[in-house]
């Protein structure tokens, strides 16, 4: 007892033009005005606040005001710091809270400001305070990082000493980097770099525009992905003498998903 | 610039954001890529901690940077954020004037530009771009041009939501949009008159969700069935069914097909004793309709985008 088919069935032939939808869309103007330089600290956080706690105000609404309101808390004096190596777990904690607690916040003497400050810190105490309180359960379970690896041993270095800084800086990145592949057996990266050097079944060397054979996809993905530094299309547009929206459509259509499909096989090894 | 008056914000960097830079660093080809994957990682670790702070659901695991073979092949720092798309996070380095972007590894919502400090603990959340306003084969875009963070805001939560269909071929859906079977009449469940749940072709994916008409107490299944083509075009079949135990749909139910600018491109009507009316159309990849249900005068709208 099937209903019978469709009353009406059609194709949408309309042409693209959702783009520059999305565009106005996504531009359109701030709807709250800058505040006016003289409003004071206070007034300012005020008005932030109203508007990121008001029930009546649209969601994308309150969602900017926070956007404002976190922006000016970390230019506050006062907000509670730590020497602890993850500061920045407690900080971000203490962040999300307060984006979700903010209507619970009141208002005290002698300034919004300073009472705002206090209720921040009134959390963000107790996540410092968690952060040390696993350490200290943490360091009772491992061994000592600031001892002495062995008496007999030549190396007198604590183990702390000897695992160097944990976290490196960019000046130090590319060295670190290096000491973590050496330790490596397997290394996706080379195994998918040989793969597009080869390419065993000819899949890539396969895919070009009928126009430009020598523009294949296993070319592009060595130049634009593998070359260190990486070419840009629009040089090999140029050197190909192939034009610039051809291979780039080229790239996106054709070379994009046959990649993709590439890595997402790849199994990682242990 | 489309300056601020508010500082751009400071994202403190956690140990994990390392942990995981490292882990993925280490397993490319050269240090050259390490670092690029490094910093990549960062980059995107400090726009989740950003999106947390605002509650705004996202899904590291999802994204193709957390994948090993992806993230070895493209230069790619995409974050997902299952009801809406993807962001692309790009790091910026002291000193650059540019965001750079690299050729393309998928489709974007908006490129956030993410500045590293040197001793790589912070980062600066300098602004960001829609990907609707970067033309096709844009290379870098200056700094200055850059909006500021907030108004992303618009670009995660638009007037009308839409449903981006194209992450559904990634098999990422929204949490409304479930197997056709959970949300049809019990009636219809193993009924071979449902060819959407059994053995789907790869290019094939279908879900369904119940759409309410508040007021009257009635409700219907919508399910969706999008077939994907190598040619960039999209099949789309439209079903509507009833839900819970009714076997049969509610007479006078109106289906109109809309497209972007509102025209109606197509329609069906429930008569009565039908239990399923459906329309079936194509798209090519960008384009957005709507799905507009009337019953009893009352009505409700569905955008989707491919």
């Amino acid at each position: 007892m099937l209903a019978p088919k469709p009353i009406d069935s059609t194709t949408l032939s309309s042409s693209v033009h959702s783009k520059c939808r999305l565009l106005t869309r996504a531009c359109s103007p701030r709807l709250i005005s800058r505040s006016s330089p003289s409003l004071t600290v206070d007034e300012q956080l005020r008005t932030l606040i109203e508007q990121a706690c008001h029930p009546d105000t649209r969601h994308v609404e309150q969602q900017k005001a926070l956007n404002r309101l976190l922006s000016q808390i970390q230019q506050l004096p006062g907000i509670l710091r730590s020497t602890h190596p993850d500061y920045a777990i407690a900080l971000n904690q203490t962040l999300e809270w307060f984006c979700k607690n903010l209507a619970k916040f009141e208002e005290r003497p002698p300034s919004l400001e300073k009472s705002l400050v206090v209720w921040i810190n009134g959390y963000l105490k107790w996540r410092i305070q968690d952060l040390y309180t696993k350490s200290q359960a943490d360091r009772k379970r491992q061994i000592s990082l600031d001892a002495p690896i062995g008496e007999d041993s030549p190396d007198a270095r604590t183990c702390l000493e000897q695992l160097g800084d944990p976290t490196p800086s960019l000046s130090t990145l590319e060295g670190y980097i290096e000491a973590l592949q050496a330790n490596r057996l397997q290394r996706q990266g080379q195994q998918l770099q040989q793969y597009i050097e080869q390419d065993p079944e000819g899949r890539l060397v396969q895919c070009h525009p009928r126009s430009a054979p020598h523009c294949h996809c296993q070319i592009l993905a060595l130049r634009l992905l593998l070359k260190e530094p990486p070419d840009r299309i629009s040089t090999l547009a140029c050197e190909f003498n192939v034009n610039n929206q051809t291979l780039y459509s080229h790239w996106k259509q054709k070379c994009l998903p046959l990649l993709r499909e590439i890595g997402r096989c790849f199994i990682e090894l242990p | 610039m489309n300056t601020s008056l508010y500082p751009p914000l400071a994202i403190p960097l956690e140990p994990d954001a390392h942990h995981y830079a490292a882990q993925f660093a280490a397993g490319q080809a050269s240090s050259f890529k390490g670092k690029r994957v490094y910093l990549n990682t960062l980059a995107v670790y400090a726009v989740r901690t950003y999106l947390n702070w605002l509650s705004i659901p996202n899904a590291l695991h999802q994204s193709d940077c957390w994948h090993a073979g992806l993230q070895a092949i493209f230069d790619v720092a995409d974050l997902v954020l299952p009801d809406t798309g993807r962001l692309e996070c790009r790091p910026i380095l002291p000193g650059d004037t540019k965001l750079v972007l690299p050729p393309p590894a998928g489709d974007r919502l908006a490129y956030v530009a993410v500045e590293l400090n040197a001793d790589l603990n912070q980062a600066k959340l300098l602004g960001f771009l829609p990907a609707a306003a970067v033309a096709n084969g844009v290379e870098a875009i200056a700094l200055t041009q850059l909006q500021p963070m907030e108004a992303l805001m618009n670009v995660l939560y638009p007037l009308q939501p839409v449903v981006n269909l194209r992450l559904w071929l990634e098999k990422i859906f929204q949490q409304d949009w479930q197997l056709p079977a959970r949300v049809m009449s019990t009636a219809f469940r193993g009924s071979a008159t449902v060819d959407f749940a059994a053995n789907p072709p790869r290019n094939t994916v279908s879900r369904g969700r119940v759409v309410r008409f508040e007021g009257s107490n009635q409700a219907i299944a919508l399910v969706l069935q999008l077939t994907s083509h190598p040619t960039e075009e999209y099949d789309i079949r439209l079903r509507v069914f009833p839900t819970g135990q009714s076997a049969l749909l509610p007479r006078g139910l109106q289906l109109l097909l809309l497209d972007a600018d509102s025209t109606v491109c197509a329609e069906a009507l429930s008569h009565e004793g039908n239990d399923w009316i459906e329309l079936e159309f194509g798209l090519a990849a960008g384009e957005q309709f709507s799905l507009q249900l009337t019953l009893d005068e009352q009505v409700v709208t569905k955008t989707f985008q491919v």
